[in-house]
């Protein structure tokens, strides 16, 4: 645990960092928790804290966090391609997303 | 707002979500500018323009924009998003550059910072304008944590590599050298270079000639540019090697030879 850092980060976040859909008004004198690693669906913060990420950090990791399937998959596009532009060109994760029984919902 | 006819759609885009009266005016006219500027009726004025243009890669005025702003007690927006990266001692822009300070200086993370998300430097006001009514910020859940750690890396790099940008201007002198010995009018501005051809058909087979000696140069056409514009449009990298420069000038060389580019 290291309260000087937490410290000193928090300092950072209040003086520079704009939080969407939060109020702001009352940001400096909150507690905010300050994220720094997941497992499963767990989220860590700076602190060494757990929290059952109940909100799937907004819908957005429904899967949870550190997925050893989706990281590989990603780690392994990583040596790939990061990115590429569909601008003129194509790329291939793009074609398979785009296969259209990828894209049409399953029946139910 | 007043808006350069060049600008990117992007900043098209933030004219009208503003919801403001927007004036477009003739691409790098100050004059016109002031003229659009000395109408009344209005409370705030905002003048809006890219620093570098993205299909001619040429600059914008900004000297005699900022001095006409300064008059007319309007506002000044800078978007840098070609400029960061290549411009200034810093790397930070055309306005660190040539010492222009506006009133909103914005960029892209996307281009020569290699992520995505962008930034708007400007004053305490106008960013907490931004932050409580630009609807695009107050909805958005942010940049990803993975992608602001890219970000924190490529700005390091910007700053502490003394070579990138030496080495990117040298490509770019290199080329317009080049481009100049085989005739066409060529500037040193930016890293963006476009080879002016005329009719789309022309791009496009000079395109397709460089493409057969292993170079991708992609044609840009109307309605991207103007009728009687199309062209082919460089874009350099420090990554880039003489070497590369070398070829392209080459491969151009050679398409003049075979009638593909007018001599």
């Amino acid at each position: 645990m290291d309260s000087s850092r937490h410290e000193r980060l928090l300092a950072l976040d209040r003086a520079h960092v704009w939080h969407p859909f939060t109020q702001m008004a009352v940001w400096p004198s909150d507690d905010p928790l300050i994220i720094e690693r997941a497992e499963g669906n767990e989220l860590v913060d700076d602190l060494g804290r757990r929290y059952l990420d109940g909100v799937s950090s907004l819908w957005c990791n429904v899967h949870g966090h550190r997925k050893r399937e989706i990281d590989d998959a990603i780690r392994a596009q990583l040596d790939r391609v990061a990115h590429s532009t569909l601008l003129g060109l194509a790329s291939v994760p793009s074609i398979e997303l785009a296969e259209p029984w990828r894209a049409s919902p399953p029946r139910g | 707002v007043v808006s350069d006819a060049l600008n990117h759609a992007s900043l098209v885009d933030g004219c009208r979500l503003s919801r403001a009266e927007v004036a477009v005016v003739p691409h790098a006219d100050v004059e016109a500018v002031a003229r659009a500027l000395a109408r009344g009726g209005f409370r705030r004025r905002l003048v809006v323009t890219d620093a570098v243009f993205s299909m001619d890669g040429d600059l914008a005025p900004l000297e005699p924009l900022a001095a006409v702003c300064v008059r007319a007690d309007a506002a000044l927006l800078v978007d840098e998003a070609h400029a960061t990266g290549v411009l200034g001692a810093r790397g930070s822009g055309l306005c660190e550059a040539i010492a222009v300070q506006p009133d909103v200086r914005m960029g892209t993370l996307g281009k020569a910072l290699g992520g995505f998300g962008a930034y708007a430097a400007t004053s305490r006001a106008v960013a907490d304008l931004l932050v409580n009514r630009a609807r695009s910020v107050v909805f958005s859940t942010t940049l990803p944590p993975a992608l602001c750690e890219a970000l924190v890396v490529a700005i390091d790099v910007l700053e502490t590599d003394p070579e990138l940008r030496p080495r990117l201007w040298r490509n770019i002198r290199r080329f317009v050298d080049g481009l100049r010995r085989l005739g066409f009018a060529a500037e040193p501005r930016s890293a963006i270079l476009p080879v002016i051809l005329g009719t789309p058909e022309r791009a496009l087979r000079a395109s397709a000639f460089l493409r057969e000696r292993g170079l991708l140069v992609k044609p840009i056409r109307p309605p991207t540019v103007p009728e009687g514009t199309s062209r082919l449009r460089f874009a350099l990298s420090a990554a880039h090697t003489e070497a590369h420069v070398d070829r392209a000038l080459q491969a151009l060389e050679e398409a003049r030879a075979h009638g593909l580019v007018p001599a």
